[in-house]
């Protein structure tokens, strides 16, 4: 009671301090609550001018849902049902767009540093990178999230699979199994010894197993720690691991392969592998020059063994997103490009160049289209996976605030 | 308990009780100076600050390093990067490490490159006491005091006076000092050495798996080997009209940087070596006036291999030097000071380009004024310039005796911290420069009530503390960061103090030191708004109690910190943490004093402790320490 007492009067003395909620570029402070009032019916225009009921708001104007929104999934409840959904990194929100990535209702705020994205049981789960480790989850219509406080940090990826969530906890080196209907978790330790940092990062699944990149240590590499792909066993929750150390075609020395994305076709986990050699700069050495043509390590699930690596040829350096979707991956390349590599044949196909300036990261392939989050901008770019060129870049992921705003589309996934 | 060990144990009651209520003090003066601090910088030039004096005698024969000793004072936080040698810094009023201005001997230890002092790099050999100043206090100390002060005082060159300690436990742990003063009538010298090292392996348990802890795996911590070692010089004659003080100080160390459990770093190290010197003079111009004039000087080095980071070598210089004047003059009830310095700072960096120099220049008023017997107010003013950075700092403090052992203090101030170099300029691995930056701003008022007598001392003061334009590091890419002007938080709290005198035939006593600290986040986004700001626990206590019958000597501390956040929107919690320690000392011979001391450290073993970063910190530790020193009652000793 004392320390309530204490605690209650100092607290009322801090009541007074003025308060100050920095919102991102475009938003308004509605009641303490970052709104984006181009797209928020509750907002729309001005905070706290409602749009009636089976409104949207579009461009700050309330107009009739059915009208404006685009998505195939059309309206509920006034709302604009997305089709994909896109995680801004900068803005720590995540963004509903129709699939041709035009509105579909406002930003939903999540933790710090939205970085990946997964679907399960009809919500958004979104991984954090920054200072806080959890696992947020966003369902159309529902305000109020789901949400998962891990142990770790720097959640790197996020993966669904048999009605489970799969989270790399890059800062402890671990892979945690998270039932989101009952919050029960698993956590499974990668590290081939205490304190080596693996850095997992790319999830796929196949024949049982969880299938992990391990992408070492991003500035001081060796093949003591990461360069490698775990094998996880979920049932028995034992890991071992495929080193890549060695491995003829899986990267140029002195570079290191690095694996970064991952994703299965039937029997077979591919992993990107970025190839990257050392780039000595004044202020640090930084592993972000490609020691040669971005490559794909191939596992056999089977026997968890090494394939040949595929060589992604010379319009995909530094390889990192990557998605399966009907037999064929879909990879992004750090030099401006998404590659189809054939999940069967192993044929790289020719890549797709992305607009100038474009970076893609995150891939995902929805609706017969195939969206790429760029790295650099808040941009995502999206074109058919029949074979059409590149679509002109589409901004989703508005600046951050403050004397250096930055925008960065992280991830994007389809909706669930 | 002999005559003798009475007068000893209430000589340091008092002197801890004293020092803790100097608003009830007379004023200095000039003529009764025997302590060589030069320059003449002290709390007591301030009696309405909030002030705490921790007496290292207090502890003699126990292995407290600066950082130890800061821990029990109210208002003070440190923060511990592994413990055992490594890297410590402190926080005053929840103001960052940066926000504090760290002395030795009046001499800045805070440089312009700025991230703090670094404490466990000041030797704790040379150490007579620490005066704690809490509150925006630049009008006194210049800019860069927006949570408060820590002025650490070496020993005294008093004539006849030594001692030498040696210790060892552990964890490969051991330390060696020893310091003798000589002099006459009319001058003094003190020569005072210290080294210490630690193997640094330690036993704890570590979670694997911390989303879903299961069974703790024993580890052992390793590559965290740290050594260090100093010299102090200082002396003191009577010149002409008046007084010489020189001072030197040398000291320098290396350590293992061993990383965190999860991402172990065996191939990080780091050196360091500092030497500092002053000179002042101070005479009297009058009965009434007096001039004081001082030069100094420093010069670091610091080189640091952080192969792990991809920074390789990375090394840092930096020198220093200063001149100023200061003029006392009393007059009534008024004892003004006015003074100017000037100086000038360069630094050298990997990551910051050309070396970096800024001048310094201050200007400073300040007065004591005595209202009839039971009132002083005090004002306080100083402008300075920072390179191109500019500010004034003002404070104003009163107290009052209000009845019998009760007295009252207030104090509001204001001051501001110009941007340091590596914030301005250093572009290093992950971190951009920022040439835009602004000063920070620290505002605070605070208030408190003691009671002091005989039996001891109880202090209970309550603070509120605004710090604007703080500097902190936003992302600005997707991997790089850079610092803006874009923090604003506020604390307030109270702080609590208590120190009795040796109490029976058993001669108890019992210190305490609380702190309750409410933080709020004041600017960001909305799940940060109106949130606590992370690492600033609410609650801190530190609890001593001892006995001493006849030649021994008992006592057990315990420290509690509250939970505290990791991030902004509170999400994720270090847990609370309480240790307790232990330790015992029988006297051996009489004359000198020689003692032998056994002190045990986390008496629980807990070996899951962690500082907030997620490093593990010792278990249990023992250490033993045979200590010899002149005798308190003799010329020259301990009083």
């Amino acid at each position: 009671m004392r320390r309530s007492a204490m605690a209650a009067l100092a607290l009322a003395a801090l009541a007074g301090c003025p308060q100050e909620v920095v919102c991102p570029a475009g938003q308004l402070d509605c009641g303490g609550a970052c709104t984006a009032v181009r797209d928020d019916p509750a907002h729309c225009g001005a905070c706290g001018h409602a749009c009636a009921a089976g409104e949207a708001c579009s461009g700050g104007a309330c107009t009739d849902c059915a009208a404006a929104c685009t998505s195939s999934r059309g309206c509920q409840s006034g709302v604009c049902v997305p089709d994909v959904w896109v995680a801004c990194f900068a803005t720590d929100e995540v963004y509903g767009r129709a699939g041709d990535l035009s509105p579909a209702g406002p930003p939903r705020a999540v933790d710090d540093g939205p970085i990946s994205l997964a679907a399960l049981g009809g919500r958004i789960w979104v991984s954090h990178a920054l200072t806080t480790p959890t696992v947020v989850g966003l369902a159309p219509g529902d305000p109020v999230p789901a949400r998962f406080a891990l142990g770790g940090g720097d959640l790197e990826v996020v993966r669904a699979q048999g009605g489970r969530l799969y989270v790399s906890d890059a800062s402890v080196s671990t892979l945690v199994s998270l039932d989101p209907a009952t919050g029960a978790a698993a956590e499974i330790p990668l590290a081939r010894a205490p304190g080596v940092a693996e850095n997992p990062h790319g999830i796929a699944f196949a024949n049982g197993k969880a299938y992990v990149a391990l992408y070492g240590s991003a500035t001081a590499p060796s093949f003591g720690a990461g360069q490698a792909i775990a094998v996880v066993d979920l049932a028995g929750g034992s890991a071992t691991q495929l080193s890549l150390e060695g491995v003829a075609g899986a990267y140029d020395p002195p570079g290191f392969p690095f694996p970064s994305g991952a994703a299965a076709v039937g029997n077979r986990v591919f992993v990107t592998l970025p190839n990257l050699k050392a780039l000595v700069t004044p202020s640090g050495t930084f592993y972000v020059d490609p020691a040669g043509n971005g490559r794909l390590a191939v596992v056999d699930a089977a026997s968890d063994t090494l394939l040949p690596p595929v060589d992604l040829g010379a319009g995909c350096t530094n390889p990192g997103g990557i998605t399966a979707s009907a037999g064929t991956l879909w990879i992004a390349c750090g030099s401006g490009a998404v590659v189809p590599v054939d999940g069967d044949t192993l044929a790289v196909g020719q890549p797709v160049a992305m607009p100038a300036f474009v970076v893609p990261g995150g891939v995902a392939v929805c609706g017969g289209q195939v969206y790429a989050a760029d790295q650099y901008s808040g941009q995502v770019v999206r074109f058919a996976a029949s074979g059409a060129p590149a679509a002109a870049a589409t901004e989703v992921c508005p600046p951050s605030s403050g004397p250096y705003p930055f925008a960065l589309a992280a991830d994007v996934t389809c909706a669930p | 308990m002999s005559p003798s060990s009475w007068l000893r144990w209430g000589a340091r009651a008092l002197a801890l009780a004293s020092s803790l209520a100097r608003a009830q003090e007379p004023r200095p003066s000039a003529t009764e100076e025997i302590v060589v601090e030069a320059p003449r910088i002290a709390a007591a030039r301030d009696p309405t600050a909030a002030t705490t004096v921790v007496e290292v005698d207090r502890f003699a024969g126990e292995s407290k390093d600066v950082a130890a000793l800061l821990a029990t004072a109210p208002g003070v936080a440190v923060q511990q990067y592994g413990g055992l040698g490594q890297l410590a810094t402190v926080s005053i009023r929840g103001a960052s490490a940066d926000g504090v201005k760290v002395l030795l001997d009046g001499l800045p230890l805070n440089t312009a490159a700025g991230g703090g002092v670094d404490l466990s790099t000041i030797p704790p050999a040379w150490v007579e006491r620490i005066e704690v100043v809490r509150g925006a206090e630049g009008a006194r100390y210049g800019q860069g005091a927006l949570g408060g002060v820590v002025n650490v005082i070496t020993r005294r060159a008093a004539a006849g006076r030594w001692s030498a300690q040696a210790s060892g436990g552990s964890f490969d742990t051991g330390s060696a000092m020893g310091d003798v003063a000589l002099g006459g009538e009319a001058w003094g010298v003190l020569l005072s050495a210290g080294a210490d090292a630690t193997g640094g392996r330690f036993p704890y348990l570590h979670q694997a798996t911390p989303t879903v802890p299961g069974p703790l795996i024993r580890s052992e911590r390793t590559h965290d080997a740290s050594a260090s070692g100093g010299l102090l010089a200082k002396g003191w004659a009577r010149a002409g009209p008046g007084r010489l003080d020189v001072l030197l100080q040398l000291s320098g160390g290396a350590r293992e940087l061993p990383g965190w459990p999860y991402a172990l770093t065996p191939d990080d190290r780091q050196r360091e070596g500092r030497a500092a010197g002053a000179a002042g003079y101070t005479a009297a111009l009058s009965e009434s006036a007096s001039l004081a004039v001082q030069l100094r000087g420093r010069a670091e080095r610091l080189d640091v291999r952080l192969p792990s980071a991809g920074l390789g070598d990375v090394s840092q210089r930096d020198v220093a030097a200063g001149a100023g004047a200061e003029l006392s003059w009393e007059r009534g009830p008024s004892a003004l000071e006015v003074g100017v310095a000037a100086g000038g700072e360069r630094l050298e960096a990997t990551g910051l380009g050309a070396g970096r120099s800024r001048a310094e220049l201050s200007a400073y008023a300040a007065d004591d004024l005595l209202l009839g017997d039971r009132f002083r107010l005090s004002p306080a003013v100083r402008a300075e310039q920072v390179g191109r950075f500019q500010g004034l700092s003002g404070k104003l403090g009163a107290s009052a005796r209000l009845w019998g052992p009760l007295s009252a203090r207030a104090s509001a101030g204001r001051t501001f911290r110009a941007p340091s170099f590596a914030e301005l300029y250093l572009e290093q691995g992950l971190l951009r420069p920022n040439p835009d930056l602004r000063p920070e701003e620290g505002l605070s008022a605070d208030a408190s009530l003691a009671a002091e007598g005989p039996p001891g001392l109880l202090r209970l003061g309550g603070f509120l503390a605004l710090y604007r334009d703080l500097i902190v590091y936003q992302q600005v890419s997707f991997d790089r960061l850079a610092p803006v002007n874009g923090g604003r938080s506020a604390m307030g709290g109270l702080e609590a103090e208590l120190a009795t005198a040796p109490l029976g035939r058993l001669g108890a006593s019992a210190a305490l030191a609380y702190t309750f600290l409410a933080s709020r986040t004041l600017r960001g986004g909305p799940e940060e708004v109106g949130k606590d700001v992370p690492r600033r626990p609410r609650h801190r206590l530190f609890a001593r109690a001892g006995v001493a019958p006849g030649p021994f000597e008992l006592h057990a501390e315990a420290h509690w910190v509250s939970r505290q956040w990791l991030d902004l929107r509170n999400a994720v919690a270090v847990p609370a943490a309480l240790t307790f320690h232990a330790g015992a000392s029988v006297r051996l011979w009489r004359r000198p004093e020689v003692r032998l001391h056994l002190e045990v450290r986390n008496l629980g073993d807990d070996r899951t402790l962690q500082d907030g970063f997620g490093n593990p910190l010792p278990g249990r530790m023992v250490l033993v320490a045979l200590r010899a020193a002149s005798n308190p009652d003799q010329p020259g000793g301990r009083r």
